[in-house]
């Protein structure tokens, strides 16, 4: 069952100026999903969608199964976010920040200790946080989010501002958190951050969604496609040459090949070769997750 | 029951340094200007035959409501609504299973328990005065004289609805611009024509909410006779249109606030 379900969303903050066009999503109960996209995507203008802070244009928003206009805001009891920066009162500590969080979500005080400790940050506690880290906000805002023991995480670019460790232990409380039955929806920009978390993919572009599916389907995607650079020395002939193939990039003395099968390899040598055509180089691509995902946004 | 634990967040986020001190340096200012001048005019103070308690408690109110009390709302109101946007709050608000109209409404309430509770202090705290006054100048014989506390809170309660449109049109400014500059700015500019305006014994001034402060009792600063300011019962003319302006302007801030695209 999709526990968030959107269904041909349009969204733009002027007219004719379409921020989201037709966007479907569905984040499968329990799952973690990677919400993925370059910079100015639509990453967060979907989330906001979700949590109400915006309308769309056109489409339905469902969460846990029913229409979100329908349940707004009581289906935000069962819903913690943190949207790119932690929302946090800097003249106050992260005991009454969190307090203040307390009430909105009709939770119990006794609450904050426990969630302090989970982000380990019960030592500072009583500390203003406009003293705070980037890391230490980011980890409040978390806190903030948890609280009141949400079914549903909703985090846009969670690791902003963490170092390494941080974003280490991130993973790790994230993967607690999906272990005891909370469904995840994490934004990025950057598939390496999240890729060894996620089980669920959305991937946008220029405001539509250009893959959605489980991280088994993308990862065969990379076993069966592999891209070529061929460096030789008259380009314009071994275009004619491979004409029959799909090729890009190219430049004075190299261009990129993208192949079903790296088998086709050896053909294409004796190809260029039979040709007089000298090759200079002739290497595969690593063709990582990431390389796939760079592929589908700059093709989309 | 969430309503008040919902205005009980917003006083808590009102802990914030600047609107203490404002609120501090809003009574202690009127209560140190009253004590020095009393202080200072102690031979014309004592009058034959008028309780001394008329005089001073109306002068602490004619100064809270001429001087002091439209700034303060302007200040309030601009740094209550800041401390959300300076600390991106309102996306973590508007994202908790509470309506947005909640939240307006809560913060409204918040900032309304702030200066009422500002308002009794300095009337407890300008009783205290007189009591501390006639300690050092026995003369004045406040120990001699009933004070009227129910005339007394009258005058209080009165000033401070007239004032409500004041804070009406400075919450829905603070809603609408981002920044503190602009509602800022325009409160304190309107506050100063308003001073002008009130002094100037038109009927005009009874369309410009920044007076009704000034106007809506005879405060023995301007004369008030040609306003054509009516009795209505409890309430003036003024204290309705200041009722009338509050209503308008805090539904058409709710109505847009609940519209608003939250980025």
């Amino acid at each position: 069952m999709a526990i968030i379900q959107l269904k041909n969303i349009d969204f733009a903050y002027r007219k004719n100026e379409p921020v989201l066009k037709d966007v479907n999503l569905n984040v499968p109960e329990g799952s973690i999903y990677g919400f993925l996209g370059p910079n100015g995507a639509g990453k967060s203008t979907t989330l906001r969608l979700i949590l109400a802070l915006m309308k769309p244009k056109a489409g339905t928003i469902s969460l846990f199964g029913e229409d979100i206009n329908s349940t707004y805001p009581s289906y935000l009891k069962r819903v913690g976010s943190l949207i790119e920066s932690a929302s946090l009162y800097g003249h106050l500590s992260a005991t009454d920040n969190l307090k203040i969080a307390a009430k909105y979500f009709n939770t119990a005080q006794q609450q904050i200790p426990l969630i302090l400790e989970k982000v380990k940050l019960s030592h500072v506690g009583k500390k203003k946080t406009k003293n705070f880290s980037t890391g230490m906000k980011q980890r409040l805002g978390l806190a903030m989010s948890l609280l009141h023991d949400p079914k549903l995480l909703i985090l846009d670019e969670p690791t902003n501002g963490l170092d390494p460790n941080g974003i280490i232990e991130l993973r790790q409380i994230l993967k607690a958190l999906n272990e005891d039955g909370k469904t995840i929806l994490l934004s990025s920009h950057i598939l390496s951050e999240v890729e060894k978390i996620v089980d669920h993919l959305g991937i946008i572009n220029n405001g539509a969604i250009v893959f959605e599916g489980s991280l088994e389907t993308l990862q065969e995607l990379r076993g069966k496609n592999i891209e070529v650079k061929i460096k030789v020395s008259d380009v314009e002939k071994a275009i004619q040459v491979l004409g029959d193939y799909k090729l890009k990039n190219i430049e004075d003395k190299s261009f990129m090949m993208a192949l079903s099968d790296s088998s086709l390899l050896p053909e294409i040598a004796k190809k260029l070769v039979a040709n007089n055509i000298d090759i200079y180089e002739l290497s595969p691509q690593s063709n990582d997750l990431e390389n796939i995902f760079l592929n589908v946004t700059q093709n989309s | 029951m969430s309503f008040i634990r919902s205005i009980s967040a917003e006083l808590m986020k009102l802990r914030y340094a600047p609107i203490l001190w404002l609120c501090f340096f809003v009574l202690f200012m009127i209560i140190g200007l009253v004590f020095i001048s009393s202080y200072l005019d102690q031979a014309n103070i004592v009058q034959l035959g008028r309780n001394p308690w008329e005089r001073h408690m109306g002068g602490a109110l004619g100064m809270y409501a001429v001087a002091i009390l439209s700034p303060f709302i302007v200040m309030l109101v601009s740094t209550s609504v800041f401390i959300e946007n300076h600390s991106l709050g309102w996306k973590f608000a508007y994202s908790t299973p509470r309506s947005r109209s909640h939240i307006f409404y809560a913060k409204l309430l918040a900032i309304l328990i702030i200066l009422v509770c500002v308002t009794a202090i300095l009337l407890l705290l300008n009783i205290l005065l007189a009591y501390f006054l006639d300690f050092l100048l026995p003369e004045i014989e406040f120990r001699y004289h009933k004070l009227d506390l129910a005339q007394a809170m009258t005058g209080y309660i009165h000033v401070v609805i007239s004032a409500l449109g004041v804070l009406g049109i400075q919450y829905f400014l603070s809603l609408r611009f981002k920044g503190f500059l602009v509602p800022m700015s325009f409160g304190v500019l309107a506050f100063i024509v308003g001073i002008i305006a009130g002094s100037m014994n038109k009927p005009f001034v009874l369309y410009y909410p920044y007076s009704y402060p000034n106007i809506v009792r005879d405060h023995r600063m301007f004369t008030i006779d040609n306003i054509g300011i009516t009795q209505h019962g409890w309430f003036n003319n003024v204290e309705l249109l200041s009722i009338l302006v509050f209503v308008v302007f805090i539904a058409f801030a709710n109505f847009l606030e609940v519209r608003k695209d939250v980025s």
